[in-house]
């Protein structure tokens, strides 16, 4: 198998069947980051497309110094932000997803327990600013680390803290106020 | 390290997001503090579920959709960086027309002369009566009553001397 280094440089020679096997690692990564931050997996397709174009049409300008991986996601991440800014869905975001976000036909075999986790984390992605999303995102579904996703969304590791602190917290309410809405604590 | 300002750190040490430096003096709070290691205990079970939760939920592409979406994106890349489509057009023909129009416009700030007299020309010939109204005229003597007659073939041009 290539390296990642060679593919790049097999790219910009022209070898356009190589980009293909350079981006297959993050093919699923990309996905579901696309489709976390819009709720919609043929939205998130759409993204990935357009994040596709970007990389393959600026490799050239990529600082071989960083990781491609990083810089990928942060494409896929500018990407998202400008397709939700072009469909003016910040405002309607909460709205509109209440009937989209994350479409039932996936895997219908998961047993309750696994529903009422989805229902809770759904409804916290809900309510999560783009920025924190990104941030809760790349944290806890992708594995990076702080410092990493501060590279990605070019914020520094204390703004990467807060927002990921901020999401947290949004994330406990959410599992609390589901779990035991009178009482008020899951594990009250 | 006062309970209010370790609930502020909570979310992050329990996902294993916090400074080194700091680790100790929350540890050992949470050692003596009931209330906050419960809140610790419960922010550790959340981020566990959602990250199990996130790693097996996770959608993926079927292979020929995402080979399909790749060259796509290959041939629409290509397709931009074409010397034929510069900006802000798409298509060469758009940039021809620029061109074509650019050149006009030069023309008309740098020589508005050579455009007015051929405006000109057009206007007297167009608007000149004798040429369609007038075929013949006479002119008659007060004096000696002479007559004598003028015909003009249509297409004549007449310049009139003064």
């Amino acid at each position: 198998m290539k390296k990642e280094e060679e593919l790049i440089n097999e790219v910009l020679e022209g070898q356009n069947d190589s980009f293909e096997p350079l981006l297959r690692p993050y093919r699923q990564g990309i996905l579901n980051m696309a489709y976390r931050m819009t709720g919609n997996i043929e939205e998130a397709k759409e993204i990935c497309q357009d994040a596709t174009i970007k990389v393959f049409k600026y490799l050239g300008s990529f600082n071989r110094e960083r990781s491609f991986k990083n810089w990928l996601y942060k494409t896929v991440v500018n990407c998202s932000y400008d397709f939700l800014k072009k469909k003016s869905r910040y405002n309607a975001l909460i709205a509109e997803q209440k009937k989209s976000f994350f479409d039932d036909s996936y895997n219908p075999e998961k047993n309750y327990s696994n529903m009422e986790i989805k229902e809770k984390i759904q409804n916290c992605l809900r309510v999560l600013s783009p920025k924190e999303k990104a941030v809760f995102l790349l944290r806890d579904a992708e594995g990076f680390s702080i410092n990493e996703a501060s590279q990605i969304l070019g914020s520094s590791s204390n703004s990467i803290r807060t927002h990921l602190s901020r999401a947290r917290q949004k994330l406990r309410k959410e599992f609390v106020r589901y779990s035991n809405p009178e009482k008020g604590g899951m594990f009250s | 390290m006062k309970c209010r300002k370790v609930t502020r750190f909570i979310p992050l040490f329990a996902g294993s997001d916090f400074p080194a430096e700091t680790i100790a003096k929350v540890r050992h709070h949470l050692q003596d503090c009931r209330s906050c290691q419960q809140e610790y205990t419960e922010y550790q079970s959340i981020l566990q579920q959602t990250r199990e939760w996130l790693t097996q939920e996770r959608k993926d592409w079927e292979e020929a959709e995402w080979k399909k979406t790749v060259h796509a994106a290959i041939e629409k890349a290509n397709e931009k960086r074409s010397w034929l489509a510069p900006w802000p057009f798409k298509r060469g023909w758009a940039f021809v027309l620029m061109t074509a129009s650019a050149i006009l416009l030069s023309l008309l700030v740098l020589h508005p002369s050579l455009v007015k007299d051929k405006m000109r020309g057009i206007a007297t010939v167009s608007a000149d009566p004798f040429q369609t109204e007038i075929v013949s005229m006479q002119l008659v003597s007060k004096e000696t009553g002479l007559k004598i007659n003028w015909f003009f073939h249509k297409d004549l041009k007449l310049e009139v001397i003064e």
